[in-house]
C-alpha cells in the first residue's frame, strides 16, 4: 500500500497545520517550493484497516480448519485432519484420531461442514455446525443431508487458532441455540469401528466385540437382495448400512438408541434414521435423511440358536428399505405412520421370507388373540401388548396379501406409510377409504370386516 | 549598499508576491471533480430490469395456465404492491390446494416475478412436471435456453437451488415447496 | 540602482507568488472534501444530479426527509439502495447497500452499481478511482468488514452479514 506524503498528516488536526505550513513556504521561500511542488505527486493514499471483529475473524478461522479437516477426510490424510487441534489436549487429540479412522473406511456421497447457522458465545464458542455425512448408501435426490450438530472452541496456541473442544448435541440440547440441530450420535462418535461391504451398497460396521463382522456378509446381503426385489422400483435410499455389536453399552450409546422411548434392552436389533439439514442450514423434518440398522448379536443368540442374525436382519432392512417413504413426526402429529402398518409389514415380509416364521405368527396370534378389538393405535403400540400388536400388524398384511397377492400387500403398504397416524382411528378416516379403494379395490368398511373375520377364524392356514 | 537594497527589495517582493500568490492560489483553486457524475458503466442497474425478460402475464396465466392446463387465474383484490401493481393468482383444476401459481406484474408485458407452489411430497412426478413446464414457459423467447433451463428444473425439483437462464433467476426451495422467476441481472 | 533592486524585487515577488499559487492551488485539489455547515461535502458534484443520473436509470428516488435521499431499485430479489446526505446542495454522506440471496457472488451490475457510487468523491481523479475500485473489490472478495480513510472521506464496508454489502463513504470530521 502506498504511503505517498498524505500519509504523516493523516490526522484532522494535522492536515490543517499542513496548510499552514504550505501557505508560509510561499510567503518565505517560494521559489524552492515551486520546484518541489513541481516534483511531488500529491494525492490520497489508501489507508486500509480490517475492522471485522475478533469474533467474525475467528469464525472465519474455524471454517478455514473445517475446510481443511473436509479435504483430509476426502484424501484421507490423518494428519491434515488433526493439525488444526490443540495438541496438548490428548483426549481430544485421540478422540479425533478414532474418528477419522472410523470415517475414513465410510464412502460418502457428501461430507462436509455446514456453518449457515453458525452463532458465537463470546469471541471463540461457535455452534451449530453441522458435519455433513451422506454416505453413498443415502444419496438422495432430497436436497436434505444427514447431518450431525456440533459446538466449536477455538482457543489461541502458539500465535494461531486451534480447536480446543468439539461438543457433540444428544437429543436433549435442542434448546441449545450453539447445539440445536440433528444429535451427533453416530456409532463413529463414540467407538472404534470396522466397516466391511457386504455387496453392492451394503455395508457392515461393528466393534470389537464382533471381530468376526465378516461371517455376516453373505447374509446381509441375501437379505437385502430380497427386501429390495420386495419393494421394487419404489423410493428407497440406494444402500443398506447394518451396525453390529455384541456390548449392551454401546448398542444402548449408539444413535442414542437407549435414549429413545420403544428402547428394550432385550429387543435384538433396531431400524434408526438420520435427521437431513438443507443447504440454507435448516433442518429437513418432512423425510428421513438416512437409516441406518442395529443389530444387538447378543440378544440374538439369547433367541435364535447359532446366533442367526437373519431374521432380523430382514426384519430391519423392511424398514430401513422402506424408509424415506414414511411419514415422519409433523406439527399436526407427531406419530409418524401408523405404527402397526410398519411393524406389520416388517413382520410380514419376514415370514413371506421364512413361512416357519409366518406358522408361529399365526399360532402366537391364536393364543394371543384375547378380546381382539381392532387395530392398536400408534401411541402405545410397544406397550404391555406390544407382541399382540406386532402380530396383528402382521395379519393385516397376510390377509390382503391371501385375498390380493403380496405385490396389492406391498402396495397399500407403500400407500399407508407416507401419512401420519392421528389420534382419531386412522382406518376412519376417509384418505384410508381411498387407499383401499385404490389397492384392494374395496371399501375401507369392507377391508376391515374381512380382515377381522380373518383374524378371528385364525389368520389363514 | 546596492546589494542591500537589492537583496531587500528582492525579500520584500517575494514576501508580498508570496503573499498575494498563496491568497490567489487559496481563492481561485478549482476543487477536483466535476458538478456532473461519472458516466454510469455498461452494467449499472435499470429500471427496466425489474422486469423478466421476453415475459407477459397472458404467456404464463392465459396461454400456459388457463388454455394448455385448464386452471383459472384471477386478479388478486389484494396485491403485494412491493412487488408489482397487480398480482395474477392462478389455480388449479379440482379444487386442489396443493398447486398454485402467484404472478406480480406492473402491467402485461413488465412482470416483476413468478412462483409456483407445489407442496406435493419430494419425488412427486406433479412437481417436476410443473416445474419443468414452468421453466419451459419462461423461456418461450429465449427457446435456445428451455433444454438446459428445464433439465435444471428436473434435476432439483426437490432440492434447495437456484439457476439463471437469459436475465431469469429460477430458484427452487425444498419447503415450503415451490419454485420462484425473478429477474436477474 | 534602485531599478535594479526594483526588477530584483518584482521577479522575487513573481517568483514567490506563483510559487506559493501553485502548491496552493496544488493543495487545493487534493484537499478533495469542502467544509459545508458543520461537515465536509463533496466538492462541486450537486447531490442533485447524482440522483438525477440515478431516476435516468430508473431508480425510484425519494426525499425522506430534508437532505435525505433515498433511492431504492428492486430487482427481484435484488436490492439496490442508496442514500444520500445532502448539505448545501453538496453529499456529505453516501450509503449504497446491495441486497442479493447470500448463495451468489455479486454479479457485474452489482460491482457496477457499487463501483459507481464509490467512486463518486474523486470522479476527476481516473488512477485513484481504479485504486478505490480495487480496494472495494478486494475487500469484498476477502469478505472482511474493513474501512479505509482515503483523502478527507471515510470509507466503510461491511460484508459481514450473509445476502448484504454495504458501502458507505463520508466526509472525515475534523
Amino acid at each position: 500500500m502506498s504511503t505517498g506524503n498524505w500519509l504523516d498528516a493523516r490526522a484532522g488536526g494535522a492536515r490543517l497545520s499542513r496548510r499552514g505550513v504550505l501557505v508560509g513556504g510561499g510567503l518565505l521561500v517560494g521559489g524552492g517550493l515551486l520546484l518541489a511542488g513541481c516534483g511531488g505527486r500529491e494525492r490520497p493514499s489508501i489507508e486500509s484497516r480490517d475492522v471485522g471483529s475478533d469474533r467474525d475473524r475467528n469464525k472465519r478461522r474455524l471454517r478455514e480448519i473445517l475446510d481443511r479437516q473436509t479435504e483430509a477426510v476426502k484424501n484421507k490424510d490423518e494428519k491434515a485432519y488433526l493439525a488444526d487441534l490443540d495438541s496438548s489436549n490428548s483426549d481430544l487429540v485421540e478422540h479425533e484420531r478414532m474418528v477419522f479412522a472410523n470415517l475414513r473406511q465410510f464412502e460418502f456421497a457428501e461430507f462436509g461442514y455446514n456453518t449457515r447457522r453458525v452463532a458465537a458465545h463470546g469471541d471463540y464458542t461457535f455452534g451449530p455446525v453441522f458435519r455433513i455425512t451422506q454416505l453413498t448408501a443415502d444419496e438422495s435426490p432430497v436436497g436434505a443431508a444427514p447431518a450431525e450438530t456440533f459446538r466449536y472452541r477455538l482457543a489461541p496456541k502458539d500465535g494461531r487458532l486451534v480447536i480446543a473442544e468439539i461438543t457433540p448435541a444428544s437429543p436433549g440440547d435442542q434448546k441449545d441455540a450453539l447445539l440445536s440441530g440433528p444429535p451427533a450420535d453416530e456409532a463413529w462418535n463414540m467407538t472404534p469401528l470396522r466397516v466391511v461391504q457386504a455387496a453392492d451398497n451394503v455395508w457392515l460396521v461393528g466393534d470389537d466385540s464382533v471381530p468376526d463382522l465378516e461371517k455376516f456378509a453373505a447374509a446381509a446381503a441375501a437379505e437385502a437382495a430380497i427386501v429390495r426385489r420386495l419393494w421394487e422400483g419404489r423410493a428407497r435410499f440406494p444402500g443398506d448400512v447394518m451396525y453390529l455389536t455384541r456390548d449392551d453399552d454401546n448398542y444402548r450409546r449408539w444413535f442414542s438408541l437407549g435414549k429413545s422411548s420403544n428402547f428394550l434392552p432385550e429387543i435384538s436389533g433396531f431400524q434408526t434414521s438420520r435427521t437431513g439439514v438443507r443447504q440454507n442450514g435448516q433442518v429437513y423434518s418432512d423425510q428421513r435423511a438416512g437409516a441406518a440398522i442395529l443389530i444387538n448379536l447378543k440378544n440374538i443368540r439369547d433367541y435364535y440358536s447359532g446366533e442367526d442374525p437373519r431374521v432380523t436382519m430382514h426384519h430391519e432392512l423392511a424398514h430401513s428399505v422402506t424408509a424415506q417413504l414414511r411419514a415422519t413426526p409433523s406439527i399436526i402429529s407427531d406419530l409418524g405412520s401408523p405404527t402397526w402398518a410398519v411393524e406389520g409389514f416388517a413382520t410380514w415380509a419376514t415370514g413371506v421370507r421364512w413361512p416357519s416364521e409366518a406358522s408361529r405368527y399365526r399360532s402366537q396370534l391364536r393364543n394371543g388373540l384375547g378380546s381382539f378389538k381392532g387395530l392398536p393405535s400408534s401411541k402405545d403400540f410397544y406397550g404391555a401388548k406390544r407382541s399382540l400388536n406386532y402380530l396383528l400388524g402382521w395379519s393385516v398384511f397376510a390377509y390382503i396379501a391371501q385375498i390380493k397377492g403380496r405385490e396389492a400387500a406391498v402396495e397399500f403398504y407403500a400407500q399407508v406409510i407416507p401419512l401420519n397416524d392421528t389420534l382419531e382411528p386412522f382406518v376412519e378416516l376417509p384418505i384410508f377409504d381411498g387407499i383401499c379403494e385404490r389397492t384392494l379395490g374395496t371399501s375401507a368398511g369392507a377391508f376391515l370386516e374381512g380382515w377381522q373375520r380373518f383374524v378371528r377364524r385364525g389368520a389363514g392356514a | 549598499m546596492t546589494v542591500l537594497v537589492t537583496v531587500a527589495a528582492l525579500l520584500a517582493g517575494m514576501l508580498g508576491g508570496g503573499a498575494v500568490g498563496a491568497l490567489a492560489g487559496t481563492v481561485t483553486g478549482t476543487p477536483p471533480g466535476s458538478s456532473e457524475p461519472p458516466p454510469m458503466p455498461e452494467n449499472f442497474p435499470e429500471g427496466d430490469n425489474r422486469y423478466l425478460p421476453g415475459v407477459t402475464v397472458t404467456l404464463i396465466a392465459k396461454q400456459w395456465l388457463e388454455r394448455a392446463n385448464s386452471w383459472t387465474c384471477a386478479a388478486e383484490p389484494d396485491p403485494d404492491l412491493e412487488r408489482g401493481k397487480y398480482e395474477t393468482r392462478c389455480e388449479a383444476p379440482g379444487a386442489d390446494i396443493s398447486v398454485y401459481a402467484v404472478i406480480n406484474h406492473d402491467d402485461d408485458a413488465k412482470v416483476t416475478g413468478i412462483w409456483v407452489a407445489c407442496r406435493y411430497r419430494t419425488g412427486s412426478r406433479m412437481c417436476r412436471s410443473l416445474f419443468e413446464k414452468f421453466a419451459d414457459a419462461l423461456l418461450q423467447s429465449q427457446r435456445e435456453l428451455i433444454k438446459p433451463a428445464t433439465e435444471w428444473a428436473k434435476k432439483n425439483v426437490d432440492r434447495d437451488s437456484a439457476a439463471v437462464f437469459g436475465g431469469i433467476r429460477m430458484e427452487i426451495s425444498l419447503s415450503p415447496h415451490e419454485m420462484q422467476a425473478t429477474p436477474w441481472v | 540602482m534602485l531599478m535594479v533592486a526594483a526588477i530584483v524585487g518584482l521577479l522575487g515577488a513573481l517568483v514567490a507568488g506563483v510559487g506559493a499559487y501553485l502548491p496552493t492551488n496544488r493543495y487545493q485539489a487534493t484537499a478533495t472534501t469542502v467544509p459545508c455547515r458543520r461537515v465536509v461535502c463533496i466538492p462541486v458534484l450537486k447531490a442533485s444530479a447524482v440522483i438525477d443520473a440515478l431516476k435516468a436509470k430508473g431508480h425510484p428516488c425519494e426525499q425522506e426527509r430534508d437532505h435525505h435521499w433515498k433511492c431504492e431499485l428492486m430487482v427481484g430479489t435484488l436490492t439496490f439502495e442508496t442514500t444520500i446526505e445532502e448539505v448545501e446542495g453538496l453529499i456529505s454522506d453516501v450509503s449504497v447497500l446491495v441486497v442479493r440471496p447470500p448463495d451468489e457472488e455479486p454479479t457485474e451490475a452489482v460491482m457496477d452499481y457499487l463501483l459507481w457510487l464509490a467512486a463518486l468523491p474523486y470522479t476527476a481523479d481516473e488512477a485513484l478511482t481504479e485504486e478505490i475500485n480495487d480496494w472495494v473489490v478486494d475487500r469484498i472478495e476477502a469478505d472482511e468488514d474493513a474501512e479505509a480513510e482515503i483523502g478527507g472521506y471515510n470509507y466503510y464496508v461491511v460484508t459481514s452479514n450473509p445476502g448484504s454489502i454495504r458501502l458507505r463513504v463520508i466526509g472525515a470530521l475534523r
